[in-house]
């Protein structure tokens, strides 16, 4: 891997050209600066339509306010996850070295969103539902799917071989995301056979206009900040491998 | 109760939601934003590591008193 | 076929000459059903609630708890390279593997399964319906675990983290075992449960083997 790093194919496609870290360090330099715009504007305008310039809704008052935190929160977590999986295919089957450093700098992103997914979930339910937590479908889908991202961590870290490390986790993010759909077909089956009655309020069923702005302001807003974090950790984690390399290369030197 | 109140109070009560509102908005802003220095910080911490390393590495021969072993096959990162 | 019936052969008499781990399994199994009654409290119609599902988490636990040693033996003693080695595919070698486990924890538990009805007090009607889902459900157990064994193998407290990994992966089945039981005691046909059930079965034998063999051949690197 390193030895395809030093020299990448100059004649190869865009990925492949990509390839050399710092053409990535470049284009990622070059990226950083509109992404942080989007960010910030996004922000800026989802937290003003979402607070102050939307309507509240009729029976959930100001509390469907939370919605345009939550909803994105989940979206970014399930696009995580897919972000997970895809750069664990590509890692094991064209061997990208960035696609195993993409699938390491995603999984802490991806977990601390599905954890505010939950977390504002459970507060939304408490003046809707009257309890903090509630076994509706997209709770439960994501606190799957938070334990999933987890296990990803964990193996992620179970092994010192770094290479052996990657593999196992990209095998681990591709079986993931094959299951995840039973796991949601099946969660969802469960919570109809026990819940017949209620149908899900977080879901927004009929969503006014005026809610769907804040709310897509706010996905975007999220999207761009996944892209600013995304970069800011891969570089991260190329620095992290670089040091490693170096440490080692000190090492073997060094012995007498 | 809601009606002598400012409009800023007015904004900040939520409709008496507020208790919910607000900390839902907080602790994403606080571990969205906590997420972003946490990796900023250990970006800037792993390059000096780096920047730390490249100086002492064998390849820059430009200093007079180099590391001792001399380091014949440097390994290429 | 023949690297199939060897190693399935292989693995039976090993467990066999091992004694005891079949027997262990099913002791967890059922130990665990004791434990609720203990902590909820023996009332009946409230165990005669969570029986069904009590008994399908009990059977997820015990079929990881044997999962460990799927690989790991032959791992540490280097016939695992071996098998990858052979001309006879890694595959077929994980299938039979799979289905050594199986009769050898799975089995067992659906022979246990009444006795644990019985404990928890799950109604007559549920009994039919859990021996069948059992029976029908318990191989996908094995064979979506052997992926998870497979992903670990050779790491430090792999144990728990196999468990960590594969308890996500269980839902389904679980979701809809535990299902069937429910709807036949609630007076509902139990058949579409079971047939999602073995519809799950049928695609764990069919592909998780395969993923499995992936997972140890990226180990072996």
């Amino acid at each position: 891997m390193a030895e395809a790093m030093a020299s990448p194919n100059p004649s190869g496609g865009f990925w492949h050209r990509l390839a050399n870290p710092a053409r990535f360090q470049r284009l990622s330099a070059w990226l950083m600066p509109w992404l942080v715009l989007i960010t910030l504007g996004c922000f800026g305008a989802g937290l003003y339509y979402g607070l102050y310039a939307s309507p509240i809704d009729y029976q959930q008052k100001d509390t469907v306010r939370i919605m345009y935190v939550h909803v994105p929160a989940a979206w970014l977590a399930m696009m995580s996850y897919s972000t997970l999986a895809i750069s664990g295919f590509v890692a094991l089957v064209w061997r990208h070295p960035l696609a195993d450093v993409a699938g390491a700098a995603t999984a802490p992103i991806g977990a601390v969103f599905t954890f505010l997914a939950l977390f504002t979930g459970a507060i939304w339910g408490q003046p809707t539902w009257g309890t903090w937590w509630v076994w509706d479908a997209r709770l439960t889908s994501v606190l799957i799917l938070f334990f999933m991202f987890l296990g990803y961590i964990a193996i992620r870290n179970a092994f010192d071989d770094q290479a052996r490390a990657g593999r196992a986790a990209s095998l681990l993010a591709i079986v993931g995301v094959v299951i995840l759909p039973i796991i949601k077909f099946s969660v969802d089956w469960w919570n109809t056979l026990h819940q017949p009655a209620s149908v899900s309020k977080l879901s927004g069923s009929s969503m006014d206009p005026a809610m769907l702005r804040p709310l897509l302001i706010m996905a975007v807003a999220y999207m761009a900040l996944f892209g600013v974090l995304l970069l800011l950790r891969m570089r991260l984690e190329l620095t992290r491998r670089r040091v490693e390399a170096l440490q080692m290369a000190r090492a073997g030197a060094a012995t007498p | 109760m809601t009606d002598d109140m400012s409009p800023l109070m007015h904004f900040f009560h939520m409709g008496g939601y507020w208790p919910y509102i607000w900390p839902a908005y907080g602790v994403v802003a606080v571990l969205l934003i906590g997420l972003l220095v946490w990796t900023l910080v250990a970006l800037k911490r792993s390059r000096l590591e780096l920047e730390a390393l490249e100086a002492l590495a064998p390849r820059r021969r430009r200093r007079t008193e180099t590391s001792p072993a001399g380091g014949p096959d440097d390994a290429q990162p | 076929m023949n690297a199939f019936m060897a190693t399935l052969s292989r693995d039976l008499l090993i467990a066999r000459r091992e004694g005891g781990e079949s027997l262990l399994a099913v002791i967890f199994f059922v130990l665990g059903a004791m434990l609720f009654p203990l902590g909820v409290g023996p009332e009946g119609k409230l165990l005669a609630l969570m029986a069904a599902g009590v008994i399908w988490v009990m059977a997820l636990l015990a079929t990881l708890l044997a999962l460990d040693r799927l690989f790991q033996a032959d791992w540490r003693d280097g016939t695992l390279e071996l098998m990858a080695l052979a001309p006879d595919s890694l595959t077929l070698v994980v299938a039979a593997k799979c289905l050594a486990h199986w009769l050898v924890t799975g089995l067992p538990m659906v022979i246990a399964a009444p006795v644990m009805a019985l404990l928890l007090n799950l109604p007559p009607e549920g009994w039919p319906p859990l021996l069948a889902a059992l029976l029908i459900g318990s191989p996908a157990l094995s064979f979506i675990g052997a992926i998870c064994a497979a992903l670990i193998v050779g790491a430090r407290r792999g144990g728990v983290l196999m468990t960590l990994l594969a308890l996500p992966l269980y839902i389904p089945t679980l979701i809809f075992g535990a299902g069937a039981v429910q709807a036949a005691i609630g007076g509902f046909d139990p058949s579409a449960h079971l047939a999602a059930l073995g519809a799950i079965t049928l695609a764990a034998i069919a592909l998780c083997p395969w993923a499995a063999a992936a997972a140890l051949r990226q180990a072996m690197e």
